[in-house]
């Protein structure tokens, strides 16, 4: 067994409070083991649920002789048995999530508040004993660690988020797409992105992939303040960090314009999550991270 | 269209890159900051572009537009509603442009200067010309930028730019002439154009000849006279009334010309040596006034001042102020010129030289010391500083003493020659002819004939106007009645002679005494003997012979007036001897040494001015003089069109026009371009708001 160091994304004494708290899916999900997530399969064990008429194949042993022999009719009983959570946690690692703000310190990027964020879900959703696993996206599907629960897994998780390195630009659809081919099952997918990206429509047919197959995905989308509003001053040169190019301005010329395409673009994001059955939130990285996961956890506390 | 001030033009072109240049040049580094939602940025700035490029490029056309008309208003342009001449290129062109540069042409009317005007029209001329050109700056000497008409207009026009009114008067003959000549010289089947831009002052253009310019040659007179004549006062001169002697009180008296329809009270500023004073006048309409103030004079020498006039606006600054040289002498010296050696009461040279000096053996300070001297001992050195030789009874005199009597009269001294004898005919002969032409005397002396016996003539005809009768007043015939003359020469008048020079005729019709010019000095002469008449013993001949010594010396102060522009030849006073040491100050003034037969004669063919020519040797003053504005400058009247295209032409067809003036109809173009200016910049406003920035 290798022992690994504690991540520093990892504050074990700030989420003692949030222990108690368990992260459940709002649907149905499909879990390995019995655990208190309600599970979409109807099987033996667990409370009866419902009847549905009994095709050609199925096990006998399911049939309700009782309505047969009251009814004529074949039917089969339906139980809503407890499961495990299944969590995979999608990091966008693209160079527009290191943008911290216009400090020189360069510190509090948004991918910092993803692997604060990440870490500190992944550990209350292990303290469950749920599963979860690790997709680091980008320009492509960097890495990817199936769900698990031991904390083997769970330490090699946080070891993997604490070394997330940013680079490339976004390309979410074909990540997503590689991590769908490479999922089994159901769960939950947890997106955490600043959407900073053109192909929208493709990014979110990519997650309607995931809610086909029956997954929960929960969108979180990342702003830092500073790119809510440009700086003061009367002439700045902005590079772009994916190889945009650079751009002369004056902010106090353009800053109306700009605000309204930056909140046109927060609705179209809000928009397609909404249209392909996701759950959608909109995190400012100005928010502490244990607030936005308090609050995130007690909408979807079981 | 035309421009007053082209330099209004080339600095809105300045104009309209400076705001560019401080744009460029103060704009502010930008900072650079990554961001990660650039692409809205670049999208905001995109919107925006295409959104206000149509407002940019509003604003930018009002401001350019805006600066160009603020430099239109500022050259202030002229429309003078002519259209511009057409020239035909299927044949050669020979334009010849003279532009006025006289004094007159720095008068200021209504703000601007006469000369501003002529550039105008002269560069109207030039400009868009493809063809054969040249400019005569026209003054006292007229010069051309080349000696034949050229295609090089650019040097044409940079000549007219830096032209600039000199000091001079026009000599309008010589710039015909020269004019004339260069078109003489143009090919015979080329049109040949003559383009006067002038003032057309009445003193200068009163008698120009155009008959002297080819006959196929069109004439064009552009006047910037302004409409009506101007007012202007100006100093002419400034001179010492009297002799100006050591220990005495002199007359400095300063001439004032007032050339406008109304009398003015003229305040002067003067300043000569440590002395400086205002003095006060009260000029009469369209005359001269003289104003005297007395000075004393403390040491002898050259004397350096200026006069202002004070606090008065006229049409004409330069000729307001006026530096002067005057010379000042320690006691005047008469020689006396007699064969008499000894003093014989009884002969006319006693009575001479009593009348003069009655106290020989004083010497009273101020007064003139009268010495003899032998004909033949008569040389430079025994004539020294005297400013009158008084001749009588010398005998037969050499040619070397004549040639030395004509090189004193030219360097101004005087002569009093008393014409008694027959011997005295020949000298005053040879005298004319030594002078020359320096020397216009009225009426030559011929020796009377045995039967033509001059005995006991009275005067039959006298100036009592004039010095020295004048002094009798009104009892001149009274006083003069009872005098005979004898002896003396027969006169007979010179041709082109002036009448009024001669003072007094006798009976028999002959010039009795007469006062004439010679070079710098004066000769006078008087025809009787003094021993045969009875004019010695009378009461008169002290008061008339001292008025004659008093004119003579007085006029022995004054020098022939230099001008600038023109050439000055003077003769150094007789002390000079050597060119070696001898400078000129200031430089502008020029002029050359030269050792003559007559002495050391210094020279300049233009000398620069006004102002005073000083000349030192080794540092000591020995000479100056005075350069002045010629005084028919000042005098601002102008010739009518109609007296230059009808009397003066003669026979050429000459077309005149009057350049429009400022303050005319035709020139409120500044005040519209002023108007549409502050118009634009309301529209840029307005345009502002619209795009709401």
């Amino acid at each position: 067994m290798i022992s690994r160091p504690q991540s520093r994304f990892l504050e074990l004494d700030a989420l003692t409070a949030l222990q108690g708290m368990r992260f459940s899916a709002r649907h149905r999900i499909e879990g390995s083991y019995s655990g208190r997530h309600v599970s979409r399969q109807k099987g033996g064990s667990g409370e009866f649920a419902d009847y549905r008429e009994y095709t050609p194949g199925e096990d006998l042993r399911r049939l309700d002789w009782r309505v047969m022999a009251r009814t004529g009719r074949a039917y089969v009983k339906l139980f809503e048995d407890e499961t495990n959570l299944v969590c995979t946690l999608a990091i966008d690692c693209s160079n527009s999530m290191k943008f911290s703000g216009f400090n020189r310190q360069q510190t509090g990027s948004k991918i910092e508040y993803a692997q604060y964020f990440t870490t500190a879900l992944s550990h209350i959703i292990s303290y469950g004993r749920d599963l979860v696993g690790l997709a680091v996206t980008g320009d492509r599907l960097q890495e990817y660690l199936p769900p698990g629960s031991t904390s083997e897994h769970v330490a090699r998780l946080h070891e993997m988020i604490q070394n997330i390195c940013v680079g490339g630009q976004t390309n979410l659809e074909g990540s997503l797409e590689q991590l769908f081919q490479r999922v089994v099952g159901r769960g939950v997918l947890l997106l955490i992105s600043d959407f900073l990206c053109d192909q929208l429509d493709r990014v979110f047919a990519a997650l309607r992939l995931f809610r086909h197959r029956g997954w929960d995905v929960v969108v979180l989308h990342l702003v830092h303040p500073d790119e809510e509003q440009l700086p003061n001053g009367t002439a700045f040169r902005f590079e772009g960090l994916e190889g945009e190019g650079l751009i002369d301005c004056s902010p106090g010329e353009i800053e109306q314009l700009y605000r309204r395409r930056l909140n046109e673009h927060l609705a179209t994001v809000r928009t397609l999550s909404l249209s392909a059955s996701c759950d959608y939130q909109l995190v400012s990285t100005a928010t502490p991270y244990l607030r936005t996961l308090s609050g995130f956890l007690v909408e979807r506390t079981g | 269209m035309s421009v007053l001030h082209i330099w209004a033009i080339f600095a809105g072109i300045a104009a309209l890159g400076l705001p560019l240049a401080i744009h460029f040049f103060t704009r502010p580094k930008p900072v650079r900051l990554p961001l990660s939602t650039i692409r809205f940025v670049q999208q905001a700035v995109q919107q925006r572009r295409a959104r206000h490029r149509l407002r940019d490029w509003v604003i930018l056309m009002l401001r350019t537009l805006a600066i160009a008309l603020l430099a239109l208003t500022f050259s202030r342009p002229l429309f003078d509603g002519r259209a511009a001449s057409v020239v035909d290129d299927s044949v050669d062109h020979h334009r010849i442009v003279l532009v006025d540069v006289s004094q007159s042409m720095a008068e200021i009317d209504h703000g601007v200067v006469a000369m501003d005007r002529a550039k105008v029209v002269a560069a109207r001329e030039l400009a868009g010309f493809n063809k054969h050109a040249n400019l005569i700056l026209a003054g006292a000497q007229p010069k051309a930028v080349f000696d034949t008409p050229s295609r090089n207009l650019k040097a044409l026009r940079e000549a007219l730019a830096s032209a600039r009114p000199q000091p001079e008067r026009i000599n309008v003959d010589a710039a015909l002439e020269l004019a004339s000549q260069m078109l003489s010289r143009s090919d015979e089947e080329a049109k040949l154009e003559l383009v006067i831009v002038s003032d057309f002052q009445r003193t200068n253009w009163a008698s120009a000849k155009f008959e002297t310019l080819p006959e196929n040659c069109e004439i064009r007179l552009e006047s910037v006279a302004p409409e009506a004549d101007s007012a202007n006062f100006g100093i002419v001169d400034v001179r010492f009334g009297d002799r100006a002697t050591v220990g005495g009180l002199s007359q400095l008296e300063i001439e004032i010309r007032n050339f406008s329809s109304e009398p003015r009270k003229i305040s002067c500023a003067v300043e000569l040596d440590d002395a400086a004073f205002v003095v006060d006048s009260f000029c009469p309409a369209r005359d001269r006034t003289v104003v005297s103030h007395p000075i004393e004079i403390r040491t002898a020498g050259w004397k350096i001042g200026s006069v202002q006039i004070l606090d008065h606006q006229d049409a004409l600054r330069e000729d307001d102020h006026f530096a002067f040289a005057l010379e000042t002498v320690a006691n005047d010296e008469i020689k006396l010129v007699t064969r008499t050696r000894s003093v014989s009461e009884h002969n006319s040279d006693y009575f001479i030289e009593r009348a003069i000096s009655p106290f020989a053996d004083e010497r009273v300070v101020g007064e003139p010391t009268i010495s003899r001297l032998l004909p033949n001992r008569l040389d430079p050195q025994s004539v020294g500083n005297s400013q009158l030789l008084i001749f009588d009874q010398p005998g037969k005199l050499e040619n070397e003493q004549i040639e030395l009597m004509a090189s004193l009269l030219r360097r101004g001294r005087n002569i009093l020659y008393f014409a008694s004898e027959l011997i005295d005919a020949n000298n005053l002969k040879l005298l004319y002819q030594a002078v020359g032409s320096d020397l216009q005397a009225p009426v030559e002396f011929v020796p009377g004939t045995e039967s033509s016996v001059r005995r006991n003539l009275k005067i039959a005809t006298v100036q009592q106007s004039r010095r020295p009768f004048s002094v009798f007043g009104e009892t001149v015939e009274a006083s003069l009645s009872s005098l005979q003359f004898s002896g003396g020469l027969e006169s007979r008048p010179l041709a082109g002679a002036i009448e009024e020079e001669v003072l007094a005729r006798l009976s028999d019709g002959s010039a009795l005494v007469f006062i004439s010019r010679a070079g710098a000095g004066n000769l006078c002469v008087f025809n009787a003997d003094l021993n045969r008449s009875n004019f010695v013993q009378h009461p008169t001949f002290v008061p008339v012979l001292n008025e004659l010594v008093d004119v003579m010396l007085q006029s022995s102060g004054r020098r022939q007036p230099a001008y600038c522009g023109e050439p000055i030849t003077r003769l150094l006073p007789t002390d000079i001897d050597q060119t070696d040491g001898l400078t000129i100050q200031p430089d502008d003034v020029g002029g050359s040494f030269r050792r003559s037969g007559q002495g050391v004669v210094w020279s300049a063919s233009s000398p620069g001015g006004p102002g005073v020519a000083e000349i030192r040797q080794s540092d000591a003053l020995v000479y100056a003089a005075t350069i002045q504005i010629p005084p028919e400058e000042s005098d601002l009247r102008y010739l009518d069109g109609e007296i230059l295209t009808d009397r003066l032409a003669g026979q050429r067809k000459v077309d005149f026009h009057r350049v429009q003036q400022p303050h005319a109809t035709l020139d409120h173009g500044w005040v519209w371009c002023a108007v549409i200016v502050v118009m634009l910049m309301i529209g840029e406003v307005v345009c502002l708001n619209f795009f709401r920035v």
